[in-house]
C-alpha cells in the first residue's frame, strides 16, 4: 500500500481531494434538497385533501343531531356561504383576468420561478393556517362559519398584498402565480364549505342535544384556534417582508445585469471602432490589456499584461483603447467599474 | 425542531448570504474581448514642414512610411492645421481625426548644411515620442528625410527604419545588340540620386552588396566571357576575382564579408562553390550532375540556400558548408528559385512559378512551404531581394513592356513601382544599413 502510495503520490492525493469533493457534494445536495421549495410545493396539495375527508367523517357524527334545531342557523350559514362562493369566484375571475394581462410577460417567468416557488410555500402556509382553521369548524357550525369567513379574508387580504407586493417589484410577473394560487385556494375553500354544508346538514339533526356543550367546547377551541391562526399571519408577515426582499434583490440583479451587458457593449464597440490592427497580423495574437479609468471614462491607465505580436500590434492595442477614452459609463452609475480587462485577439473569428 | 423551523432557519442564512455577495457581483471586474478591428496601416500626419528650401521633406518621408505598407500617412489636405513645432499643436483639433501619431518640422540652412528639427508626437496622449536635430550636407537633403522616416519608424514598430539605404540594379538601354549600354546604378531606396557605378558595352548582371557597403560584386560579361567582379564604390577600383570556363555567376557575398559563394561549371552543370576573399581558396559546396545555383547566405555566415532541379523541378535546397548534405525547404510551389533570405534568418523570399507566372512569395525559412504567402501579383517578377530590416522586398517587374523596380511590404499587400529615367531596369539588391544611428 506504502509502495502504491509512494509510488504515486499525485495520484492519490487527488483521489483523496475527489473524494472529500464528493463528501461536500452530498452534503451540499441533501440541505439542499431539504431547502427545496419544490418539496415543500409539492406536499401542498395532498394535506388538504386528507383533511377534508377527515372532516366529513367526524362532522358527521358529532353534528347530525344539532342541526335540527339549527335550520335558521344554517340558513344564515348557506347564505354567507353562498356569498362566500361569489366572491371567491369573482377573485377567481379577477385572478385569470390579471393573468391574461400578464402572459405577455412570460419571458421573464425563468427569472421569477423562483418567486413562484416562495409564494407556493406561502400557499402552503396559508392553507395550513386554513385547516388548522377547518378542524374547529368540525366541532361548531358558528365557530366554522367564523372561521371560514375570516381565513377568507386572510386569504384575501393576503392575495392583494402580495400582488401589490409583486407588482411593485417586479412588474407583476409572480402576481398571475399569486392569483392562480389564490383561485386554486378559493376553489378549495369553496369546495370544503360545500362538503362542510351537506356535513352540517346531517350533523344538525343526530347533534341537536350535544349543541350547549359542543358550544362550549367550540368556543374554547375557538379561542385557541385565532390564536394559533395569529402566530401562523405574523409568522407569514416575516415571511412575506424576506421574500418581498428577496424579490427586489433579484430583480435588482437582473436589472444589474442588463445594464453591465449593454455597459460592456458599449465599451467593447467604441474599442472596437478605433483599432487599426496593422497589416502582418497574425491571427494567433492576442493581447490582455488591463486599465484603469477615472469616474468620468477618462483611461488613467493602460497596461499590457500579455501580448502576442509585434510592437506594432501592442501599440495598435494601447492605441484603439486610448483613442476610446472617454469610454462610455453605465446607465447605473453604481454598475461603474474602474478598472476593465480587455482580450485583444487578432482574428475576427472568436 | 420541525421542518418548517429548519427551512426557515436556512432561508435567513442563505437570504443573508445573497445579500452580503451583492455588492461583490456588482464590483466584479468588467471582461471585455475584442475581435478583429480593422485591418489599416498606422494613421500618421507628417505635416509639411517649415523651410525655405524647395525639397518637400515632409513628403519623402510620407513616401516612405506608405511604402513601407505598415503606415497610412494622412494626405495634406486631411490635415486640420500645419504647426512646425509641438508648441503650435492642437492636439484636440487632431485627436477630432484619423491620425494616431503627428511629425511637425522644420529645415534651416547654415552654411553649407542643412539642419531639420522635428517632433514625432503621439496625438492620443499628447507625448513627445522623439525630438531630434538632424545635419546633412546640401547635397544630401533627401538623405535627411529618410533618417526622420527611420526614426519614426523605429519609434512606433520597434524594428530600423531601411529607408536610408542604398539600392543597386542594372540598367540596359534600348537600341540594336551592338550599340547596347549596360550600366550598374546605386541610388537611394526610393529610387532617387541614382549614380552609375559602371558603364559597359557588356551585359552586367547580379550585383551583390559587401556588408559594410563600400562593395559591389558583380558578373561582367566583358572580354566575351563571363567574371565575378569586384568594385570599391569610393573609389571605383575594380578587380576580376573569378575567370573560370563556363559559368561564373550568381555570387552571393557572406555576412561577415570574408567570403563571396558562386556558380560555376567549369564547362560541366553548374555547382555552387565559395572563395575565401583573403585566401582566395575555393570550396566547392554541391557536386551533382543537375543544375546548382542562386547561392544565398544564412545570417549564421555559415549555411547557404541554392536553387536546384535535382528533384525534378527547380526547388531551394539548403546546406551548410562542410556538411555536403542537403535537404529542400520549398515544397508548395512546383516552381521555386531566386531564393533569397532575411536577415533574422526566419524568413525565405523567392520566386515562386506557377499557374499565375512568376511571382515573389514568402514562407518561413523552415516551414516547408506550408505557410506559403504571395507577395507580388504580376506574374513576371524575377529574383526579390530583402531590405536590410527585413520588411520589405524589391524586386524587377514587368509594367508597360519595361522591366521597372517594385518594392513591396513582406507583412502586407500591394507594392510601389520605383520611378527611374531609364528604360530596363533590373536585378536589384538592397544594400545594408549605412549607420546605426538610429
Amino acid at each position: 500500500m506504502f509502495r502504491w502510495i509512494s509510488r504515486m503520490p499525485l495520484a492519490v492525493l487527488l483521489a483523496i481531494v475527489f473524494h472529500l469533493l464528493l463528501a461536500l457534494a452530498v452534503l451540499l445536495s441533501i440541505k439542499m434538497h431539504a431547502f427545496s421549495p419544490a418539496t415543500e410545493a409539492s406536499k401542498t396539495p395532498s394535506e388538504p385533501t386528507i383533511q377534508a375527508q377527515s372532516v366529513s367523517q367526524a362532522a358527521i357524527e358529532q353534528q347530525v343531531k344539532r342541526l335540527k334545531s339549527q335550520d335558521t342557523e344554517r340558513a344564515q350559514a348557506v347564505k354567507s356561504q353562498e356569498r362566500a362562493a361569489e366572491q371567491a369566484k369573482a377573485a377567481a375571475e379577477q385572478a385569470a383576468a390579471a393573468r391574461r394581462a400578464e402572459q405577455a410577460r412570460l419571458q421573464q417567468l425563468e427569472a421569477m420561478r423562483e418567486i413562484k416557488q416562495k409564494a407556493a410555500a406561502v400557499q402552503d402556509q396559508q392553507l395550513k393556517a386554513l385547516q388548522e382553521a377547518q378542524k374547529q369548524a368540525q366541532e361548531t357550525v358558528d365557530n366554522q362559519k367564523k372561521a371560514l369567513v375570516k381565513i377568507q379574508q386572510e386569504a384575501a387580504k393576503a392575495n392583494t398584498e402580495k400582488q401589490a407586493a409583486l407588482a411593485a417589484a417586479a412588474k407583476e410577473k409572480a402576481a398571475a402565480d399569486a392569483a392562480k394560487q389564490a383561485a386554486i385556494k378559493a376553489e378549495q375553500v369553496r369546495k370544503e364549505s360545500a362538503s362542510k354544508q351537506a356535513a352540517e346538514k346531517a350533523a344538525a339533526d343526530k347533534a341537536a342535544a350535544q349543541k350547549e356543550k359542543a358550544a362550549k367546547a367550540a368556543q374554547e377551541k375557538a379561542a385557541k384556534a385565532q390564536a394559533e391562526k395569529a402566530a401562523v399571519a405574523k409568522a407569514q408577515q416575516v415571511r412575506e417582508a424576506s421574500l418581498q426582499q428577496q424579490l427586489q434583490n433579484e430583480l435588482k440583479q437582473s436589472q444589474s445585469k442588463g445594464i453591465l451587458d449593454a455597459y460592456g457593449a458599449a465599451i467593447k464597440a467604441k474599442v472596437t471602432a478605433q483599432w487599426y490592427k496593422p497589416p502582418g497580423w497574425q491571427p494567433q495574437w492576442t493581447c490582455n490589456v488591463r486599465i484603469s479609468q477615472a469616474s468620468d471614462g477618462t483611461v488613467l491607465n493602460v497596461k499590457i499584461l500579455q501580448c502576442g505580436g509585434d510592437q506594432l500590434f501592442q501599440r495598435s492595442v494601447q492605441q484603439a483603447i486610448e483613442r476610446a477614452s472617454p469610454l462610455p459609463l453605465p446607465s447605473d452609475m453604481s454598475l461603474f467599474s474602474p478598472s476593465i480587462n480587455f482580450t485583444f485577439t487578432a482574428n475576427s473569428q472568436p | 425542531m420541525n421542518m418548517n423551523t429548519l427551512i426557515r432557519r436556512w432561508s435567513v442564512w442563505v437570504l443573508t448570504g445573497v445579500l452580503l455577495a451583492l455588492p461583490i457581483v456588482s464590483q466584479a471586474e468588467l471582461n471585455i474581448v475584442i475581435s478583429g478591428g480593422q485591418e489599416s496601416g498606422v494613421p500618421i500626419a507628417v505635416v509639411p514642414f517649415a523651410t525655405t528650401t524647395r525639397t518637400d521633406f515632409s513628403s519623402i518621408i510620407r513616401a516612405d512610411l506608405a511604402r513601407s505598407g505598415q503606415f497610412a500617412p494622412l494626405a495634406v489636405e486631411q490635415m486640420p492645421s500645419q504647426p512646425s513645432s509641438p508648441e503650435q499643436v492642437q492636439f484636440d483639433q487632431w485627436r477630432a481625426g484619423k491620425a494616431q501619431y503627428l511629425v511637425v518640422g522644420k529645415v534651416e540652412q547654415q552654411g553649407n548644411t542643412y539642419q531639420a528639427t522635428f517632433y514625432l508626437l503621439n496625438v492620443t496622449n499628447g507625448q513627445q515620442m522623439a525630438g531630434r536635430v538632424i545635419s546633412a550636407p546640401l547635397s544630401a537633403e533627401r538623405s535627411i528625410a529618410h533618417r526622420i522616416a527611420d526614426i519614426i519608424f523605429k519609434q512606433i514598430t520597434g524594428i530600423p527604419g531601411a529607408f536610408d539605404t542604398k539600392i543597386a540594379y542594372v540598367t540596359e538601354t534600348d537600341g540594336p545588340l551592338k550599340k547596347r549600354r549596360y550600366t550598374l546604378e546605386v541610388a537611394d531606396s526610393d529610387g532617387a540620386n541614382p549614380q552609375t557605378v559602371l558603364n559597359s558595352a557588356y551585359p552586367l548582371m547580379s550585383p551583390t552588396w559587401s556588408p559594410d557597403g563600400t562593395k559591389l560584386a558583380y558578373v561582367s560579361f566583358e572580354g566575351n566571357r563571363s567574371g565575378i567582379w569586384v568594385q570599391d564604390l569610393r573609389t571605383g577600383q575594380r578587380y576580376q576575382l573569378t575567370k573560370f570556363p563556363g559559368i561564373n555567376g550568381a555570387p552571393s557575398w557572406s555576412p561577415k564579408g570574408n567570403k563571396i559563394a558562386l556558380t560555376l561549371s567549369k564547362y560541366r552543370s553548374p555547382n555552387i562553390y565559395v572563395v575565401d576573399l583573403d585566401t582566395r581558396n575555393l570550396t566547392q559546396i554541391t557536386s551533382d550532375g543537375s543544375i546548382n545555383t542562386e547561392a544565398a547566405w544564412l545570417p549564421d555566415n555559415q549555411t547557404l540556400i541554392f536553387t536546384s532541379d535535382r528533384s525534378g523541378s527547380p526547388q531551394i535546397f539548403e546546406e551548410k558548408v562542410g556538411t555536403h548534405s542537403a535537404h529542400r525547404l520549398t515544397f508548395g510551389v512546383s516552381y521555386a528559385a531566386g531564393g533569397a533570405v532575411s536577415p533574422d534568418g526566419k524568413t525565405l523570399a523567392m520566386l515562386a512559378g506557377g499557374n499565375g507566372g512568376f511571382r515573389v512569395a514568402v514562407q518561413s525559412l523552415a516551414g516547408g512551404g506550408s505557410d506559403l504567402r504571395y507577395i507580388s501579383q504580376g506574374g513576371a517578377e524575377e529574383r526579390p531581394s530583402f531590405a536590410p530590416n527585413g520588411t520589405m522586398l524589391i524586386y524587377a517587374s514587368q509594367a508597360g513592356g519595361d522591366s521597372v523596380l517594385k518594392v513591396s511590404p513582406v507583412a502586407g499587400q500591394g507594392s510601389q513601382t520605383l520611378r527611374f529615367a531609364q528604360g530596363k531596369v533590373r536585378d536589384p539588391a538592397w544594400g545594408p544599413f549605412l549607420d546605426n544611428s538610429q
